[in-house]
Formats: structure tokens, C-alpha cells, sequence
């Protein structure tokens, strides 16, 4: 490991000055307007915490929270395994791997927006066709947008829908570097496929694997599309996740203050769920090994 | 192992079973795989070449007479249409080599140079994402605005191209670590610069993470909505807002031409990962020599 | 091959740049489609550009540009937010002229002293006042859409069920009207977007029920609105509004009704052209529409929405955008805009033959026009009570609360919202 030179900061600069302007010192004014009270066209007025309080006492924030916490939970841990798995079968060999390549690609391709209605047309209740399919098959009428749990299940399975190749090409990418000497050193002591996969293909995939579970966590915690085209947060505000109350009470209300301080305390809870993956990338860093 | 040599014969046969069974365990989970990804592209494509009429039909038409009315409508009627993809297509290209190069050089140095504030720059990189981006537009609005950088492509490429470089970071620098450091040192000792040997030796050796990279940064860009309906009107507008006009919540979606755009925003997308693909296995291949 | 591409992009940025600027005089208008259609024509093959020939008299360039109504007004408070914006004229929905977002806009009261309007007074009374916050006039209205009862001929006659003429008639008729198919197509009595406040407000208004009126009285805890509630509660219990109604969205509704699956639909007037397209109905010219019936024969219930211009106050070519506000909302011009499909403001325009000839539903419209009432009015917490009211409405609808308690519940914290706001 070489000493951080002038050479290796002037290297890290673009990166740095991209993230430090456009992201780092919008937010700190963000956290700013969070302690003010405005609106489009306004002046600040300074109300302390009184966002902070505002946002913490309200149900709609909490339900919202809770919400998003299932959803999450549930899209990056079932999203990962099925990633794993697929990326797992691509390694053995894959016939006509271009084409495989951009089907299984495909549902990234489209933009979220376009995604979420045609799932949303497939499974409308009466007239979709998976909805209508699921009724024939004897299952009773496929009615998930009155029942929260059904629509935050749908919800999830969008989200992994099209997520699922984002987790799969970082992991797939993994797989593929690891070097091919090894397996060669290990089929020549009589490993199995099965012992081969969890003594080298999966630990050397790992670094891969923490990098897609906090990304997918990041990405995750402001799941929007899906809930607000599926649901709108309906019926009741029953289905609203964080950053559908964020847009309802902070962007269509105009309300800027309450819109920076839920994002702010967005950013509190995201850090708390991924904390533990965080930490082990940290510890990574610091020891400097792979 | 050495045990089971004496009954050579039947240790074949079942193994040759076994063979044949992972086989079409693995046909079928392909197969499953290609449902699950192509089914609801599939219907969005046929449903392009269908009449409106037919559209949400249940059951569903199999065979039908295609029509191409609603290509022509995209072209003739959603005049914006085409020439927002030429923008869409400046800004990704743009933003995905900006934030490639920029992810190239700092993936290096995370990987390369240790420095206790390079350790914990790390979880910077990650914790400055967590801001959802709707509220940071709030700033930004006024001060690209005042920057007179409004309605240009440049602003496009930069946002986007900063949302990925903490993500591509990190993956150029998994990737870089696992190239032999004894190979950078062998081109220094060759009088190679730090530059030189980032360009000859690292990232050949590095593509599959570029490719990554790449895929990543074009796509989104490719479809991004809520900053190009922020920061755009008439010059830099990119093609999700045509997109988005024809999903109209006035008059009623027009879901014919929404599935023919769609399917031809599809097409580019589909051909650079298939390009893309190939710099994976190139990547598999300089891998596997270098061993 | 990239550097290619990137020469392009540098030489097709370059191109477009010097373009602009050897043009004259450039408008820029932010708005929806449907107004850029209603002022120009669009593709129609009949299309009246009544814009395009202001801009060519005047040397000017329009440029439009079209958003969809959450984006064009997040949009434009953004831009007006702006020391100075290149906005010059936008479209504005009713209920986004609050007094804070008014305070944005231009008095237009100089303009109209020195420029007048072309007999303004013949704009719909209710409209016209609902554009002046404060003392003064922010906006000019432009398009309506008022609520109505769409109804599938076809199918009423398959079912044997008369025409209604009054609220309860029209609830046994698609009480009557709802069935399912030998296919198991279940075929809807009453098809309505509950994911929206103004369709279920129209239908609790044929009660009787106001939410808040227009001098910002909360009065909702009514027996009108228990009565609406309860009715909306027996209806989707029976089966006869559509089981996912609460997300139901416009599009479901438009498709529902396209596709023979729904009989009688709340929906403003101008969606008869969309609901009876040849290109995509199954039904063209069986989907008719009348006035939203009340218990009172001859008297129709209406809400309505309606869209103004209105000027950016930090914008730099205001006379010019007047100007051509001023040409829109001209007599002519309102019957012109309405055969592009815009739903005039004036109420004479439904007597000009040109409408008559091109509108089916003209009469029937002209009679909504004459009942309607705004949805909401325009207060500072407007649009929180909206929310508010979807919340309360949905959960009565589903039976997750009683209708008296959703209207306990839709009195108090619309009360506290007003008390909020004054």
C-alpha cells in the first residue's frame, strides 16, 4: 500500500468535487431550510426543531416508517438470494449468452415509471391479465389494492422486479473475476460443485455482495414509483411509505421545512438499517484487504 | 476418492444421471428466469403492434395482424419524440464516460493507497446518498438556474454522473483489488508513470467492472425523469418526458404509442448491454491468462 | 466510434445554439397538452390554431412546453421562485390560485383597464370570481371540466334498464346493470376514480353534501354527507362500484368504460370524445352522457374544476403575454378553442351553431356549466384538504370506519386545517 501522494489526491478530485457540489452542500442547506419554515417564493423563518417535532408526531409519519421498513427488509434480502442463485447458474456456462444477457437485463432497461404500470395493468383487479389468469386458476378475485398487506406485497414484488438485475450484473461481475486457477486448484483435490461455490465462489464474492446490499438499501429506503402509481399510498394513507409522505406533505403541500426534515430523518433511518453492512466496509477499508 | 475407483462402472451411470438431471434442472430454471424477466417486456412489445382496441382484450390475441399505426403516431403525431432521444443519447454517453473516468481514478487510488481519511472518506461516499434527491433539488433549482446551466445538457450529465460515482467508486475499487499488486509494480519498475499503468495494465484487467459501471450509469440516464422534468424545457429535454406526456392524466393514457415508445427507447439499451456482455467475458478471459 | 458520437453531440449543441438566436421574439408557455390543443389545434386535421395565427401577426415564437398537472405546477413555483423566469405564460389548475402562490403571479387589473377583455362578463360568473384572490384578478379562466353522468346505451337496453332521470333511479339502474358475464367478465353499475377528491365529491353533491363551501365553511358533518357516504359504503359492499375502486385511476375508468365493463361513470363531459373513439371503444357512439342527476327532477348537481392563465410576476414580456391572453379569451376565439375540444368558459359559446353541429353533448353541458360549482374552494390548505377528504372517503367506502364517523372525523380536522390557514 503506497502513502496518499499529491498525484493520488488530484486523482481522487473529480469524484470528490462532483459529490462535494452537487450533493454534500445542497444538503447541508437542506438541513438548514429543515430548521425554517417555507414555501415556493418564501423567506425563511427559523422555527428550531419545531419540523423535526411536527414530522415525529404525526402517525402518518410512523406508519409510513414502518411500512418502509418491511418493504425494504423483504426487497433487498429476497432480491440478494435470488441474485446470488442466478448469478450462481450464469457461472456453470449459459448458452447464447448475449441474448440472455439482455433479456435478464431487460426489466433494468425500462425506466421504473413504465415498469411499475405494466405490472400494474397485468394485475388490475377484473381485467389484468395475470389478475384474471389467478382467477381462473380457482384462486378468487386477485383484489390486492384494497388490502394493505397484499399491496405492499405486490409493491415488493415490483421493486424486485426490476431491482433484480441491478443486484445480479454486481454480483454476476463479482463471480466472473474471481480467478479461474482457482476452481483448478480445487477440482484437482476432488471438490464438489456445491463445496466449490462455498469455500471459493461465495467468500470472493462477498466485497460484491456488500457493495450491492447497501446500495440496494440506499435505493431501496426511497422507494417511490411503486407505491405511488400501484396505490397513491391508498386506501386511507394505509400504504404510504417514506418517501410518498415526504412528496405528500412536504412537496404538494409546499411545505419545504417539513419536506427537508423528513429527508434529513430519512437519512437517520437508512443509515440505522444498513449500519451493519456499513461497518463491515469500513472494516474492510481500514485493514486494507480485499 | 481413491476409495471408489473399484466400482468404477455404476459410479459413471449415476453420475452420468445426475448429469442429466442438473442439466434439466438448469434448462428449466433458465427458462423460469426468461419468464420471469421477458413476460411483462414481451407484453408491452406485442402490445405496441396491436390496435388500441385490442390492446387489454382478455383473453388475450396470440396471433393478430400487426399494426404499425402507433410508430407512425410517435413519429408524426409525438413530434418531440425522436429528437428528445438524441438528447437523451448526449447525456447518457456524456454522463457515463464522466462518471466512468472519474470512478476509474478514484476506484485506484481507494485501492492502491492507504490513508486513514481515505477509510473513512468510504462511508462519506455512501452516507452522501442518503439524502433522497427530491429535496436536494431544492437548492440546486435556483443555483443552476443562476448558473444559467437551465435547460443544458451539461447539467444533466453532471447531476447524473455524481449520483453513480460513489457507487462506481466502490466498484472499480473491488475490482482493482483483486488485480495483483506485484503487476502495477512490475510497469513501474518498467519507468511507467502512475497514469501509464492505470490506463495499460489496470484497466484491461478491470473491465468487467467498468462494463458494470457503464450499463449502470447509461441506464439510468437513459431513463431519468424527475431531474430532466427539473432542469430541462425545450433544448436539453430528454425522452421520458415525451414519454411521460403520452401517460396523460388529462385525456386518458394512449397506451399504444406509450408501448411503442417505449419498446424503441428499449432498442439502444438492450444493444449496449449486449456490447457490454462481451467486455464481461473479455474481462473473464485476461483474468483467467493472468492468473 | 465515441469520439464520433461526442463530435455529433458538440456540433447538433452548437447548431441548435446559434438557431435560437437568429429568431425574433421568443414566448415561452408552460402548460398542459390539452391547452396547447385547445389553443392550436394540435394534429387535428380540423385544428383551429388560433395561437399560432396571434404569434405570426405578432412576429413571435411560441414555445410550448407541456407537462402533465403535478409537474407543470411544481414546475412553475419553482420557476416563479426565481429572481427572473423564462416562463412567460403558464396554465393553472383552480384549485393551485392560493393566496400565496397568487402573490406570485400578475395583478392583471392594469392590463384589463388599458387592454380590455372582449365582454368578459360573459365568462361563467363562478369562474371569474374564483380567479380574483385578495382584490385581484391573478388569472384568466380558460377551460372547464364539469362533472357528469356517462351511461353505456347498449348495455342498459341488454339489461332492459330505463334511462334515470333522478339520483335514486340512477342508483337502481346500476344496481340493476351489474352482472357478470358467462366469460366471468364482471360488468360494474357505477364506474368512479375514489382515488381522487372531485368524482366522489360530485356524487356526495347530488346528496346535497358540501365539504367546504365557497366563504370557507367546513360542512361536512351533514346528514347529506352521511347519507353519500353510506350510499358510496352500500355500493361497493353490493358489488356494484369496482372492487379495486379506490385505486382506480382515470385510465382504469376510461378502459373500463371502452371495454363494456362498466355501465354508468362519473366523469366530466368532454371525456365523451375518449370514451366513444372508434379507434378504441367498443362502443363508439353508445356511451352517452347526461347532467348528474338529484332527487329533484330537472335540477342537475356539478363539480368543476377549471384551468386559467395567469402571468409569472418575475416574468419579462408581460404585455405581450396578455396580449395573447387577451386574443384567447376572446368570443370567437372560446367557440374555436371548443371545436379543438376545450371546454368553453363562456356559457353563450354552447349556443353557437358551430358547437352544436360539433358537440353532442353541448346542451347537456351548457346546463352543468350553469349548475357547477367548484370541488374545493381555494383556500391555503386546499390541497391538505383534499388529502384529508381521500383519506376519510376511502376509509368509509372500504367500512373501515362507519360514514357517520368519517364525517365526524372529515368536520374536525377540516376545521382545524381552515383555522390553520386564516
Amino acid at each position: 500500500m503506497r502513502r496518499l501522494n499529491p498525484a493520488a489526491i488530484l486523482m481522487l478530485a473529480p469524484t470528490h468535487l462532483l459529490l462535494f457540489l452537487v450533493i454534500a452542500l445542497p444538503s447541508i442547506y437542506v438541513f438548514w431550510l429543515s430548521l425554517n419554515e417555507s414555501t415556493y417564493g418564501s423567506d425563511l423563518t427559523f422555527v428550531g426543531f419545531n419540523n423535526y417535532v411536527t414530522v415525529l408526531t404525526s402517525p402518518y409519519f410512523w406508519r409510513a416508517a414502518l411500512n418502509t421498513l418491511i418493504v425494504v427488509n423483504a426487497v433487498v434480502y429476497i432480491e440478494l438470494l435470488i441474485a446470488i442463485g442466478m448469478a450462481a447458474l450464469f457461472l456453470g456456462g449459459v448458452r447464447y449468452p448475449k441474448i440472455m444477457f439482455a433479456i435478464v437485463l431487460m426489466p433494468y432497461a425500462i425506466s421504473e415509471v413504465v415498469g411499475v404500470l405494466v405490472w400494474k395493468i397485468m394485475l388490475n383487479t377484473g381485467s389484468g391479465v395475470l389478475a384474471r389468469t389467478i382467477e381462473a386458476l380457482g384462486f378468487g378475485m386477485f383484489n390486492w389494492s384494497v388490502s394493505p398487506p397484499l399491496a405492499l406485497s405486490v409493491v415488493t414484488l415490483i421493486s424486485i422486479w426490476h431491482h433484480l438485475p441491478f443486484t445480479f450484473l454486481l454480483i454476476y461481475a463479482g463471480m466472473l473475476a474471481i480467478p479461474k486457477s482457482l476452481y483448478e486448484a480445487s477440482r484437482i483435490d476432488g471438490a464438489s460443485r456445491w463445496q466449490e461455490f462455498w469455500r471459493i465462489t461465495l467468500p470472493l464474492t462477498v466485497p460484491a455482495i456488500l457493495i450491492s446490499l447497501i446500495f440496494r438499501f440506499v435505493f431501496a429506503f426511497r422507494l417511490f414509483s411503486e407505491v405511488w402509481l400501484l396505490t397513491a399510498g391508498g386506501p386511507a394513507r394505509l400504504t404510504e411509505v417514506l418517501a410518498v409522505y415526504l412528496y405528500q406533505s412536504g412537496f404538494k403541500y409546499g411545505e419545504f421545512g417539513t419536506a427537508s426534515a423528513t429527508g434529513w430523518l430519512m437519512v437517520l433511518g437508512s443509515l440505522g438499517v444498513a449500519s451493519v453492512y456499513l461497518w463491515a466496509m469500513h472494516r474492510r477499508m481500514v485493514s486494507g484487504n480485499d | 476418492m481413491t476409495e471408489a475407483t473399484p466400482i468404477v462402472l455404476p459410479n459413471m451411470a449415476a453420475r452420468r444421471v445426475a448429469g442429466i438431471a442438473r442439466a434439466i434442472v438448469r434448462t428449466a430454471l433458465f427458462a423460469l428466469i426468461i419468464v420471469w424477466s421477458a413476460f411483462p417486456i414481451l407484453y408491452i412489445v406485442v402490445s405496441s403492434f396491436k390496435q388500441q382496441k385490442e390492446i387489454f382484450k382478455y383473453p388475450p390475441d396470440i396471433i393478430f395482424t400487426p399494426t404499425f399505426e402507433h410508430y407512425a403516431a410517435l413519429a408524426t403525431k409525438w413530434t418531440g419524440f425522436f429528437p428528445t432521444m438524441g438528447n437523451s443519447l448526449i447525456v447518457a454517453v456524456g454522463a457515463t464516460i464522466l462518471a466512468c473516468v472519474a470512478s476509474i481514478l478514484s476506484g485506484f487510488v481507494y485501492s492502491r493507497y492507504a490513508n486513514r481519511f481515505l477509510a473513512g472518506s468510504v462511508l462519506y461516499l455512501i452516507a452522501i446518498r442518503l439524502l433522497p434527491p427530491i429535496v436536494v433539488t431544492l437548492p440546486l433549482f435556483p443555483v443552476v438556474d443562476a448558473l444559467k446551466l437551465s435547460d443544458t445538457h451539461l447539467v444533466l450529465i453532471i447531476l447524473y454522473a455524481t449520483f453513480w460515482v460513489s457507487l462506481c467508486t466502490m466498484i472499480m475499487k473491488t475490482f482493482i483489488d483483486k488485480i495483483p499488486r506485484t503487476l502495477d509494480e512490475a510497469a513501474v519498475v518498467d519507468g511507467a508513470t502512475t497514469m501509464q499503468t492505470l490506463v495499460r495494465v489496470i484497466m484491461p484487467l478491470a473491465l468487467q467492472g467498468i462494463a458494470a459501471c457503464a450499463i449502470f450509469v447509461f441506464v439510468f440516464a437513459w431513463n431519468e425523469y424527475l431531474f430532466a422534468l427539473i432542469f430541462t424545457t425545450q433544448h436539453a429535454k430528454t425522452a421520458p418526458l415525451i414519454i411521460s406526456e403520452v401517460m396523460d392524466a388529462v385525456s386518458g393514457t394512449n397506451w399504444g404509442v406509450l408501448f411503442a415508445g417505449v419498446t424503441v427507447q428499449l432498442l439502444p439499451v438492450t444493444l449496449l448491454v449486449m456490447l457490454a456482455q462481451r467486455f464481461l467475458i473479455a474481462g473473464l478471459t485476461a483474468g483467467s491468462v493472468k492468473g | 466510434m465515441l469520439r464520433k458520437i461526442l463530435a455529433t453531440a458538440v456540433l447538433l449543441a452548437a447548431t441548435a445554439g446559434s438557431v435560437s438566436a437568429q429568431e425574433p421574439r421568443t414566448l415561452t408557455i408552460i402548460s398542459h397538452n390539452v391547452h396547447k390543443t385547445a389553443a392550436t389545434g394540435g394534429d387535428l386535421a380540423t385544428a383551429q390554431n388560433i395561437a399560432g395565427e396571434w404569434a405570426e401577426r405578432n412576429n413571435v415564437t411560441l414555445n410550448w412546453v407541456t407537462l402533465d398537472i403535478g409537474p407543470l405546477h411544481d414546475r412553475l413555483l419553482r420557476e416563479m421562485s426565481l429572481g427572473e423566469t423564462s416562463v412567460d405564460l403558464a396554465a393553472v389548475l383552480n384549485t393551485r390560485i392560493v393566496p400565496s402562490v397568487a402573490s406570485l403571479l400578475e395583478p392583471l387589473d392594469p392590463h384589463m383597464q388599458a387592454n380590455p377583455i372582449e365582454d368578459f362578463d360573459g365568462i361563467a360568473e363562478g369562474l371569474r370570481n374564483a380567479t380574483v384572490i385578495d382584490g385581484k384578478r391573478v388569472a384568466v379562466p380558460y377551460r372547464h371540466a364539469t362533472n357528469a353522468l356517462h351511461f353505456n346505451k347498449t348495455l342498459l337496453a341488454e339489461r332492459g334498464v330505463a334511462v334515470p332521470a333522478t339520483l335514486n333511479e340512477m342508483l337502481a339502474a346500476a344496481r340493476a346493470a351489474t352482472y357478470t358475464r358467462d366469460d366471468g367478465t364482471r360488468v360494474y353499475g357505477l364506474v368512479t376514480t375514489l382515488d381522487t377528491h372531485v368524482t366522489a365529491l360530485q356524487f356526495l353533491s347530488a346528496f346535497g353534501a358540501v365539504y367546504i363551501d365557497a366563504d370557507l365553511n367546513v360542512r361536512a358533518n351533514s346528514p347529506e354527507m352521511v347519507a353519500g357516504l353510506t350510499e358510496l359504503a352500500n355500493l361497493y359492499k353490493e358489488g356494484v362500484l369496482p372492487s379495486n375502486v379506490t385505486a382506480l385511476g382515470l385510465d382504469e375508468l376510461i378502459a373500463t368504460m371502452r371495454e363494456g365493463r362498466g355501465v354508468f361513470a362519473i366523469n366530466p363531459f368532454s371525456r365523451y370524445t375518449a370514451l366513444n373513439d372508434p379507434a378504441a371503444s367498443l362502443y363508439p357512439g353508445q356511451i352517452d352522457v347526461m347532467p348528474f342527476p338529484t332527487n329533484e327532477p330537472g335540477k342537475a348537481s356539478a363539480n368543476t374544476e377549471f384551468w386559467s392563465w395567469a402571468i409569472p410576476a418575475n416574468s419579462k414580456q408581460k404585455d405581450l403575454a396578455y396580449d395573447l391572453i387577451r386574443e384567447l379569451s376572446g368570443k370567437d376565439a372560446t367557440v374555436r378553442a371548443a371545436l379543438n375540444g376545450n371546454g368553453p368558459v363562456r356559457p353563450a359559446a354552447y349556443d353557437d351553431p358551430r358547437i352544436i353541429e360539433k358537440l353532442p353533448y353541448a346542451a347537456a353541458e351548457a346546463i352543468g356549466l350553469r349548475d357547477a360549482s367548484v370541488a374545493v374552494p381555494a383556500f391555503a390548505g386546499a390541497v391538505e384538504a383534499t388529502t384529508i377528504f381521500i383519506e376519510e372517503m376511502q376509509a368509509a367506502v372500504l367500512g373501515l370506519k362507519t360514514p357517520e364517523d368519517a364525517a365526524a372525523a372529515l368536520q374536525t380536522r377540516a376545521e382545524e386545517l381552515v383555522a390553520k390557514s386564516k
